[in-house]
């Protein structure tokens, strides 16, 4: 099994001058101690306007710091939104960081989380899935093409030849954000890497990773020319100390990342610059809900931890990202953490990472035939409620219009409300 | 499906081996054709265009077959028969305008 650490630049408030310059700096000495370490994979989320939550929007210079202080750990975009950036923007900068880097990124897809992140740039929500397919379509070419030229719904261009090209051929390894589980069963079938959460149980795990190669084997439907790159990684809240109960302690920032996801999905940012998520997340951080959030991750103990692990390597899963960089968590806590991972839990399974491609490569070629197990029982991801709604592409479209439908009728002066 | 087959054996291309070599489309002028196959080297790499067929417009394989992109599909219409065709489809055009719409995966079926 792989092993990734994941960021989001979460700065809960209060905030001084130097907060942010302190984050990206810590940010980095942690990278670069991941690097030392043996870690494989450094994976950066782009986020914009979500307050505290998120501070990462630019993460291709981010990055790009990360590549010149790095010797070996691949560098992963987790994920770059196509629907906020054009894909020539998007190929460019990430064969910038392909050749800085000598060719170790891995260019994450994703649609960005909503109304807050879309609206700004003239994206809209019902439109994101069919935006991101069609920039998908666009962007691949760019970097083996010497011309390309593109008349889309939502991207047109002349023909041109987009330089640099990356470094990797013939371009970095593509994945895509499965923040909705049921994405998992669509990445198999576009053949990109999967980037999920961390599973509710090794069944659950299991059913997936299945469900992942089952779909990409089977039903492949490629989105344009790219070379498959079959893998599942799971994001998991990360914790290694002395004692479970010590972990706990340190790991309050899990309870904090998962409370603010839940809360700018349900709430949105009403008061930009006014909110205040570390005051609103104390009343929540206490409830049971909170507690149980820190039993979902993989937060405890070194043998505690190496217990989990085995469960979730066992189903088949090729790659866990370790959020250690979240809430209120101390930058010393965080190094200290990747220190006793890497030196009492990781040793392990990267000696056994021969076994699992073995594995792939036998399920790849159809020597080995995964069963197809029911995914359908398993419709959240361990930090996620039950409760939480999730629409197909479709269904948004048809709830933004319905939406949009009712705003207008009662905004116009001349039809009832 | 069987028009299928034989259009796309039907529409070979092509050129000289050589990795340098020019694009060349074996259509009549404005033209195309179907090659089903990876697009992994040869004069097929240097593609001089790589387009994105506009919403509505059509590329004409014979008198009684074109391609077109609906609703963001490319689809092969052969008389009356439609078949979508696969979205990693790639359309190439060389220094002439001829096209040749490269599949790489097989066709997802008709509708």
């Amino acid at each position: 099994m792989k092993i990734g650490i994941f960021y989001e630049a979460q700065l809960p408030r209060p905030w001084t001058h130097e907060s942010e310059r302190r984050l990206f700096a810590d940010m980095l000495t942690q990278i670069e101690l991941a690097d030392r370490l043996g870690y494989d994979y450094a994976w950066v989320v782009e986020h914009h306007f979500l307050e505290e939550y998120s501070h990462m929007s630019a993460p291709e210079v981010f990055l790009g710091a990360a590549s010149q202080r790095t010797q070996r750990i691949r560098l992963g975009h987790g994920i770059l939104q196509l629907p906020t950036s054009h894909p020539i923007r998007v190929a460019e900068r990430a064969a910038v960081l392909d050749l800085l880097s000598n060719g170790r990124v891995e260019l994450g897809l994703g649609e960005a989380q909503g109304p807050i992140e879309l609206h700004p740039f003239g994206a809209r929500v019902r439109d994101k899935r069919e935006q991101w397919e069609e920039a998908v379509q666009a962007l691949v070419p760019m970097f083996t093409r010497t011309s390309v030229e593109f008349d889309g719904r939502f991207w047109k261009f002349p023909a041109r030849n987009v330089v640099p090209k990356p470094y990797q051929t013939p371009h970095p390894p593509l994945w895509v954000a499965c923040s909705n589980i049921n994405t998992i069963a669509s990445a198999g079938r576009w053949g990109m890497g999967a980037l999920g959460f961390q599973f509710v149980s090794p069944e659950a795990a299991r059913a997936w990773v299945n469900r992942y190669y089952t779909e990409l084997t089977r039903r492949p439907a490629k989105l344009a020319d790219y070379p498959s790159n079959p893998n599942i990684a799971m994001v998991s809240g990360f914790m290694c100390a002395a004692t479970d109960a010590e972990a706990r302690e340190k790991a309050a920032g899990w309870t904090f990342f998962v409370f603010c996801l839940s809360h700018y999905g349900r709430h949105g940012i009403p008061n930009p610059g006014q909110g205040n998520m570390w005051e609103a997340y104390q009343e929540w951080r206490q409830t049971p809900k909170a507690q149980e959030t820190l039993t979902s991750g993989l937060i405890g103990s070194p043998e505690t931890i190496r217990r989990r692990l085995r469960e979730f390597e066992a189903a088949g899963v090729d790659q866990v990202i370790l959020l250690n960089q979240a809430g209120r968590t101390t930058h010393e806590d965080i190094c200290a953490s990747l220190e006793s991972f890497a030196r009492e839990v990781m040793p392990e399974f990267h000696a056994r990472e021969p076994e699992h491609q073995r594995w792939k490569a036998d399920v790849l070629a159809g020597r080995i035939e995964l069963p197809e197990l029911d995914t359908d029982t398993y419709k959240v991801y361990a930090h996620q409620n039950e409760d939480i709604v999730r629409l197909t592409p479709d269904e948004l479209k048809r709830k933004m219009a319905e939406k949009e439908g009712r705003i207008t009728a009662t905004s116009d002066p001349s039809r009832p409300a | 499906m069987t028009r299928v087959a034989l259009l796309l054996l039907g529409g070979l291309l092509l050129v000289a081996p050589a990795q340098a070599a020019e694009f060349r489309v074996d259509a009549e002028p404005n033209g195309a054709i179907i090659i089903k196959r990876p697009c992994d080297g040869g004069p097929c790499s240097n593609g001089k265009y790589l387009v994105q067929l506009p919403e509505g417009r059509w590329l004409r394989i014979s008198n009684d077959a074109y391609v077109t992109r609906e609703n963001g599909e490319l689809v092969l219409h052969e008389g009356k028969t439609r078949t979508v065709l696969p979205k990693s489809g790639l359309i190439l055009k060389d220094a002439e305008g001829r096209s040749a719409v490269v599949l790489t995966e097989g066709v997802t079926g008709t509708r």
